[in-house]
């Protein structure tokens, strides 16, 4: 025990006893993670095993030339001749003991390879589609809650009614056909002209994409932020601010701003790791090589090295983005932090 | 706001007014095929896929190719081994063997030459069972390969085959049998999947995943210089999206792997004028696989009616515009063993009545049928679903045997379900609508021959789906691929299309086309409607001044 006299005045502050609260929460956090982590990859592995119609076996039906013992062979180079929980702790012993992600069966790559450009290609497309989402969606949200029931709110609301029901593959489409075969103005798809390497000319290629994927956003956040904002508006504490003589500007983006912006957190914090996990139908329509096509292509193709990697780095985002909202709450609002008095 | 909203707009005008028209494609040293899929691995013996082997088509040639016509021809070889040449030699104890000389002056991209030591480098790498290559159909069946000089390649065979003139696989043996070596359970982790050393009239010179494979014209290849500087293959996985960069002229051609059937046609209506599009009569038959252990079906009168009661024009006219041809059996019309005056079916209603009546199916008060214990003449369908095409001709189907008294009833499952475990597990009760792909050298062995119906005994292994049983056509089937003359072949194919045609084992449909679409001034894209890639004769591609 230290005794409380020599502790100089400025640690004071931070006693033990909070700090020893902190080291739990996380560690706690840690362990849960942790589980989840382990339950969804059983899940999500037993799932996998479960689909009828094991890739090997499925040779024989499109392959006449496949014979029986091929396909026995086969199953024993791959080991699918083993029952699942063996194949699963193998592969958990490969990855967690030797570090090894495994070699794709059907991309015939090594599995981290292809992850990684993957990753990349999505990262870039589902940012810039984030952030101009982000950046239309607060200001429209805003000014139409502010505005509630004017022509701005009322064209608003039709347009976002519109994003919200179009389908991303009829937007895509319409968007190609618009501005790459009639208009010439963008690229049919793709992520780069081949031969040429320039910023701008990988814009090109971005535009079409992050513009179709952030119609859908566009339209449910400024939702979302508007109903929020509204809320806040008819709060006592803003008319009280108001009777105050407080100015608008300071009433909107101190007082209400503020407030609605604590469930918009949960929203976006939870948005992110679907940049990583892409967008299948954009994706299929623009060519672009992201991780939506490698989920849902591994997935089908029972390729278990591939999709249980995307899983668990889907897992493990979403599990921390999780966490960051939990201390983001707690940033944009004092009730919620969670305070444990020492004895 | 509104000022935000401005800026907003000014950034969006300027950086559209930046964009002036895409790039074009198309310059006359290169041209850009679209094609749905990317390649899986580049390795001969291990790609899987329609796309890698269209591309192997434009890096790596073998013995023997095929050409639009299905006619075999020497690439490599200089003659192709027949009994006739004696090159093909019937040995005693059901052996034989075939002798291969090479053209001299053939290399690998590397400049090493091309010998009959990577033939059996290849035969000795498929046969290891470290080395995970999808079928050994061919090679099992080989007792040895020789090369008495670097040139002639000498093969013993165990048995009597004979489609021994196609697909001997090779490989560059000076590059890979260190990699092979070391390791042959990770051979198939090999650089070669990525980065392989071909001998054809290009080599890839970049691969850029998920995106663009570049092929470069290599100045080693023994046959016709390309004309073509380059060939750049970008993947577009959306078909819809191909046909826009087509339009776009983003494209020269779309690859047969990458447009659909409708969108082919659609395609020739709406832009026909200006782009070539190729419907070439294919291999993919589509046909009703019968459950013969169903007592229903076990009458041949029955499946009989049910293929008279089916009005195929109807189906092919309305669906594929007479696109796609009405299969009266099982073997395409480009086939060799192919007989025209096979019995036919047509639509006549009249007839499937009569044949029904025959077989104690005896119209019922609400209009199906019962037969004298009272039991209705109802059939379920399966199918993959999804397909539209197989749903629009359950529907029609269902229509045409409704108007004969037959209840058909519809029930689809998702394509992995489909074959994983209904076909797979002959859990159909009735009908199983899907297709088999009948190559230029398939004979009845597998589909029909009573050893190859799935069963618990045989661990489910087999084609004959149906679980069709018939003495003489199971011995016919069993002997056409040991008889080595092609006429004598074609014989007994035809006396099987006899026996098949009456006894109808399963209703066929139609053959599905392939279609491809390009620019109009491209010259000599052949597109083969078989397994030979429309790569075949790649080098020979060009653009009319």
């Amino acid at each position: 025990m230290r005794d409380p006299k020599r502790t100089p005045r400025c640690a004071r502050r931070f006693t033990p006893y909070a700090g020893r609260f902190v080291v739990a929460y996380l560690l706690d956090r840690l362990i849960q993670m942790v589980i989840v982590l382990f339950l969804l990859s059983v899940g999500a592995y037993y799932l996998l095993g479960l689909m009828p119609g094991d890739p090997v076996e499925l040779l024989i039906t499109s392959n006449p030339k496949v014979k029986p013992e091929d396909i026995e062979r086969l199953k024993k180079i791959y080991g699918l001749d083993q029952p699942i929980y063996i194949r699963y702790f193998k592969w958990l012993k490969q990855l967690t003991l030797e570090g090894d992600l495994g070699f794709s069966r059907t991309y015939k790559k090594p599995t981290g390879e292809i992850l990684k450009i993957r990753v990349l290609n999505t990262l870039k497309l589902m940012t810039f589609s984030f952030l101009l989402s982000f950046l239309i969606a607060i200001p429209v949200g805003v000014y139409s809650a502010i505005k509630q029931y004017s022509t701005f709110d009322y064209v608003v609301n039709l347009m976002v009614f519109l994003g919200i029901s179009i389908p991303t593959f009829l937007t895509g489409i319409l968007a190609i056909l618009v501005f790459s075969v009639q208009l010439q103005w963008f690229p049919a798809g793709g992520i780069f002209t081949i031969g040429v390497d320039s910023v701008l000319d990988q814009l090109k290629y971005l535009v079409l994409p992050t513009f179709v994927l952030s119609v859908g956003s566009i339209s449910g956040w400024s939702r979302y932020i508007r109903a929020s904002m509204l809320e806040v508006l008819h709060e006592d504490y803003i008319r009280t601010a108001r009777a105050k003589g407080v100015p608008e500007k300071r009433i909107i983006f101190y007082h209400a701003f503020r407030n609605a912006l604590i469930p918009t957190i949960t929203i976006l914090a939870l948005s992110i790791p679907g940049l990583f996990s892409g967008a299948l139908i954009t994706e299929t329509i623009f060519a672009w090589p992201g991780m939506g096509r490698l989920l849902y292509d591994s997935v089908m193709g029972s390729d278990y090295y591939v999709a249980m990697l995307c899983f668990l780095a889907l897992g493990v985002l979403t599990l921390i983005f999780n966490f960051l909202a939990d201390i983001l709450y707690a940033v944009a609002d004092p009730r919620v932090r969670v305070m444990k008095e020492g004895p | 706001m509104e000022k935000f909203l401005n800026f907003l707009l000014i950034i969006v005008l300027v950086f559209f007014s930046g964009c002036s028209k895409s790039g074009q494609s198309g310059t006359d040293s290169q041209i850009t095929v679209g094609i749905s899929q990317e390649p899986d691995s580049l390795d001969p013996l291990l790609g899987e896929m329609a796309a890698s082997s269209e591309i192997l088509g434009a890096l790596l040639r073998g013995l023997t190719t095929r050409n639009e016509k299905w006619e075999l021809l020497p690439e490599l070889a200089k003659e192709v081994p027949s009994l006739t040449n004696g090159l093909w030699e019937q040995l005693p104890g059901d052996k034989m063997r075939t002798t291969w000389s090479l053209k001299e002056g053939a290399r690998w991209e590397d400049g090493h030459p091309v010998t009959a030591e990577d033939f059996i480098f290849a035969h000795q790498v498929i046969m290891d069972d470290r080395v995970p290559v999808i079928s050994r159909d061919l090679d099992r069946r080989i007792e040895k390969m020789e090369a008495p000089d670097p040139l002639t390649l000498v093969v013993t065979w165990k048995e009597l085959y004979a489609y021994a003139n196609e697909g001997h696989a090779l490989l560059p043996k000076h590059a890979l049998e260190s990699v092979y070596q070391k390791d042959p359970s990770k051979y198939h982790e090999s650089f070669f999947n990525t980065k392989p050393v071909g001998n054809g009239p290009y080599k890839l010179s970049q691969w850029e995943p998920g995106n663009y494979l570049m092929l470069e014209k290599s100045p080693t290849f023994f046959g016709e210089p390309a004309k073509f500087d380059k060939v750049i293959y970008r993947i577009i996985p959306d078909t819809n999206t191909i046909l826009a960069n087509l339009e776009s002229r983003t494209i020269d051609a779309i690859s047969p792997v990458g447009l659909s059937f409708d969108q082919a046609m659609e395609f020739q209506k709406r832009r026909g004028a200006d782009f070539n599009i190729s419907f070439v009569q294919g291999l993919v038959w589509e046909h009703i696989d019968m459950n013969h252990d169903s007592p229903i079906l076990k009458d041949k009168r029955v499946r009989q009616a049910l293929l008279y009661a089916m009005d195929r024009e109807k189906i092919v006219k309305t669906l594929f515009e007479g696109k796609q041809e009405v299969a009266d059996s099982w073997l395409p019309p480009h086939h060799y063993g192919h007989y025209a005056e096979v019995k036919k079916y047509p639509y006549d209603p009249e007839k499937a009545r009569k044949l029904l009546e025959d077989a104690g199916w005896k119209e019922g008060p609400d209009g199906v049928r019962v037969n004298e214990q009272g039991e209705k003449l109802q059939l379920t369908i399966m199918t993959t679903a999804g397909n539209k095409i197989r749903e629009r001709v359950e529907e029609i189907i269902q229509a045409d045997w409704k108007n004969v008294g037959i209840e058909l009833e519809i029930k689809n499952q998702p394509a992995k379900v489909f074959f994983g475990e209904t076909t797979r597990y002959r859990k159909f009760p009735h009908l199983a609508m899907y297709a088999w792909i009948i190559g230029p050298t398939a004979d009845g062995e597998s589909l029909w021959t009573i050893k190859n119906i799935p069963s618990a005994e045989n661990n489910w292994q087999g084609q004959n789906t149906g679980g069709f049983r018939h003495p003489e056509m199971d011995r016919i089937d069993n002997l056409v691929p040991k008889t080595l003359d092609e006429k004598e072949r074609r014989h007994l194919l035809i006396q099987e299309q006899q026996i098949w045609a009456e006894e109808l084992p399963a209703l066929p449909l139609y053959f599905r086309a392939d279609v491809s679409a390009t620019r109009k001034d491209l010259v000599n894209w052949l597109i083969t409607g078989t397994d030979t890639p429309v790569t075949w004769n790649v080098e020979r591609w060009y653009f009319a001044k």
